[in-house]
């Protein structure tokens, strides 16, 4: 299996990348990211899956700029987001699995400070605010501090706060974790409606039912590299049985990996 | 023997045995002889400490008007059961909003008012323990002294730490019942603060009174006939005969202790666990609104962080109240110094360094809250904008709440005495940006809540916070007398400073404070 590097038509896609990360590496002691190299298209949706500790998590913390790489490149839509981590972050939104939020401040007022600090002009961002906190069901509490949230409250007004400065690249990290199945449900609405507007989005989930029903393209991880990638066809076809589950597939192709390790 | 499961006894034991370790984690992973030897030895310089109260004691006593010794030891008595109050007061509170802990025992098939005696005689014994340590040196050093009726506060401060937890469980209970549990739990807390801190400034406030008033009240305590305690009505002249070594008294007070204990725990037992069980429910039901106006949304990132700092400051009651106590703490060291004097031209020389103090360490505790206490620091370091960008808002937020504070009392001095306000303003602005800069560059991680406590994490940024704002003072001090001794506190302080400078210095390869700061997060998360 070569699957660490892109193939010929993917090298080709590279250069019209919404995120391209080549031989990415990221070491605490051991190595978490281990020269990874991915590729994801505008327009489209790419979940990364792996066992707990594989490297999901660092890898979108080393895009969005929170943690420097040891070695590698990213680059978004064209930006050397290593070099340029500011014009990278302007187009980039991650949101983490434990919402980033204020307790002592409303929903309103939290995207208004999120707007403020990507620079959106005024109206623009209250226009966004408004028809964000409608489509998820927040408008009625948009005058209400985030501390008597519930989770899955809290983790729509992260996520309103992710989408408001309509980021071309969105990294979510485990978004669905937690939320119940209205919930759940409109984020997967409206996700699906940013890629359809041409955006790119990594996610990473433990539900592997969320990687099949939303993912174009899925990634398998497994101690800091790529071991498998492809659409959910692909992927079956590699585990050699066309009706397996994306549990199966997973399951099939990240046990070599715990034997031999 | 072991004690029957469920029996009053057992819980006592399982509340005795929570209280013991949350005092032993105080000390950390010190080892038990370890934290007996720092007690004993704690204990033993409180004793040589205590020596001067006991013969101030003593002298009062032999006195042949004993209307001062009464006052000392009804003013001590007061000081003792407010303090206790307090502590009585914060453990309450802890107790009825410990959620987790309180509902598996009151779920389980034991009787509630056992689980709350229990509970409640730990409060009880938590609140003398506590005051006690500073306390019983006092009564010690006169018993040695040959005074042996000074035996009697034993029981006394028992009896004493009985009545203020009746108060303390009383008082939570009413909070809690008037105003909701986040009010209750947040009026407590701070009615705790200020009642245990209360005291240091009533001294200093008593000092302080017209020598007419303070006459006023020695008359008032001054016994018609000498002698003669009885005629200050029983419940002033109850704690003076117990004093004194009377046993009737000192059973007296005991049996008020403990029949109000019981009384009030026995009452407000089933009171007591609902509120409790009910706390845990409504904890995150309430729902505060924001007051706010129609206003539309403003653009800037500068503005962004200034507003968003400003508005979690604001709406935060506790930290306001943390940071103005910072203010009265300092402010009995101007008292004591402006007492000391007493000529104009000492004003300055006592508020000056007071002020300086004062903005060192407000200073320090906002840069602590906008960089350390930042909830999102991953947010802000995902936004795009440089680090430089996010510390100066940081800085501009901090400044603003600062300035307000130390505006009143600048301009007061400015309109006596414009030149000393320049030089006071000078050593203000350096000392607050030494401070901050200190807290900029070397972050600690911790909850918005914990800012009294910051100095735990990091002892160093702690004693070098301490150690800057003492050196500006000083230098503040010796720039109003006019001498260019100045310099040199001035010179250590930025040598001291210039010893601390941030990590970015230190190397290309270092990371900005707000992204390893969400690094550290996360690794202590995991």
């Amino acid at each position: 299996m070569s699957m660490a590097r892109p193939s010929d038509a993917e090298a080709t896609r590279a250069s019209a990348a919404a995120l391209r990360i080549a031989g990415l590496r990221k070491s605490f002691g051991r190595a978490a990211v281990d020269d990874l190299d991915l590729v994801v298209d505008p327009g489209e949706l790419y979940a990364l899956l792996g066992p707990n500790g594989a490297g999901k998590t660092t890898t979108l913390r080393l895009v969005a700029g929170l943690l420097q790489a040891d070695a590698g490149t990213i680059e978004i839509f064209g930006i050397d987001a290593i070099r340029c981590p500011v014009e990278a972050k302007r187009i980039t939104a991650w949101l983490p699995d434990e919402p980033m939020l204020y307790d002592k401040l409303d929903p309103l007022e939290y995207l208004e400070f999120i707007a403020g600090l990507w620079g959106m002009p005024a109206a623009e961002a209250e226009r966004q605010a408004r028809e964000l906190l409608e489509v998820l069901d927040l408008w009625p509490h948009r005058h209400e501090r985030c501390e008597g949230f519930s989770r899955g409250m809290k983790q729509k007004v992260a996520l309103a706060g992710a989408l408001i400065h309509s980021p071309k690249l969105l990294m979510l990290d485990e978004p669905l974790t937690g939320l119940d199945a209205a919930i759940a449900r409109q984020v997967k609405d409206l996700l699906s409606e940013r890629v359809k507007a041409g955006a790119a989005i990594v996610l990473t989930t433990h539900i592997l039912e969320v990687a099949e029903r939303l993912a174009d393209r899925i990634g398998i991880i497994h101690q800091g590299k790529l071991i498998a990638e492809g659409t959910l066809g692909e992927l079956r076809r590699r585990a050699g049985s066309a009706s397996s589950t994306l549990e199966d597939v997973f399951l099939q192709l990240t046990r070599p990996f715990e034997v031999a390790a | 023997m072991s004690l029957a499961p469920g029996s009053f006894a057992w819980l006592l034991a399982h509340d005795l045995r929570l209280s013991w370790r949350r005092f032993r984690a105080v000390f950390r992973k010190l080892s038990l002889l370890s934290t007996f030897c720092i007690i004993l030895t704690a204990e033993i310089v409180f004793h040589l400490m205590a020596i001067p109260a006991a013969s101030w004691f003593g002298e009062l006593e032999a006195a042949s008007d004993p209307s001062a010794y009464h006052a000392a030891l009804i003013g001590g008595l007061l000081i003792v059961l407010s303090w206790m109050t307090a502590q009585a007061l914060t453990g309450s509170t802890r107790a009825l909003h410990a959620r987790g802990e309180l509902d598996i025992v009151l779920a389980s098939p034991v009787s509630a008012r056992n689980v709350v005696t229990a509970r409640a005689v730990t409060i009880a014994s938590e609140a003398v323990s506590s005051v006690a340590i500073l306390v019983t040196p006092v009564i010690n050093m006169n018993i040695v002294a040959g005074r042996a009726h000074w035996l009697s506060a034993y029981p006394m401060l028992v009896a004493c730490g009985l009545i203020a937890t009746t108060i303390g469980l009383s008082g939570a209970i009413g909070l809690f019942a008037f105003m909701g549990p986040r009010r209750a739990r947040l009026v407590s807390q701070i009615a705790a603060a200020v009642i245990g801190g209360g005291f240091v400034l009533a001294v200093q406030i008593a000092n302080l009174l017209p020598q007419s008033v303070r006459d006023g009240v020695a008359a008032t305590l001054s016994p018609v006939e000498q002698g003669d305690v009885a005629e200050y009505g029983s419940l002033v002249s109850t704690p003076l005969q117990a004093a004194d070594g009377d046993i009737g008294a000192i059973l007296a007070l005991m049996a008020v202790g403990l029949g109000v204990f019981g009384l009030v725990s026995s009452l407000l037992g089933e009171r007591f666990a609902r509120t409790a069980v009910a706390s845990a429910g409504m904890s995150t039901a309430v729902v505060a609104r924001s007051s706010r106006s129609a206003r539309g949304f403003q653009a800037g990132a500068g503005r962004a962080l200034r507003r968003k700092e400003l508005l979690l400051v604001m709406r935060d009651p506790w930290l306001i109240s943390q940071i103005f106590l910072q203010i009265v703490y300092v402010l009995p060291i101007a008292v004591i110094l402006l007492h000391g004097r007493g000529t104009a031209g000492s004003l300055t020389l006592s508020v000056g360094p007071a002020i300086v103090v004062v903005a060192s360490q407000l200073s320090g505790a906002f840069a602590w809250l906008v960089v350390s206490g930042e909830d999102a620091p991953d947010l802000l370091a995902s936004a795009p904008l440089t680090r430089g960008r996010i510390e100066r808002g940081k800085i501009e937020a901090i400044a603003l709440p600062l300035g307000s504070v130390l505006a009143v009392p600048l301009i007061w001095i400015a309109t006596i005495a414009p030149r000393a306000a320049l030089v006071i303003f000078i050593f203000t602005l350096s000392a607050a940006t030494a401070s901050a800069c200190l807290n900029l560059w070397h972050p600690v991680p911790g909850k918005r809540g914990e800012m009294m406590r910051r100095h735990q994490q990091s002892k160093l940024v702690g004693m070098v916070e301490h150690l800057l704002s003492l050196l500006f003072a000083v230098a503040c001090v010796l720039a109003l007398l006019g001498t260019w001794l100045a310099a040199l506190p001035i010179g250590f302080a930025l040598t001291i400073l210039w010893l601390n400078r941030g990590p970015r210095h230190k190397g290309a390869s270092a990371l900005p404070p707000l992204v390893s700061l969400s690094a550290a997060r996360v690794a202590s998360r995991s």
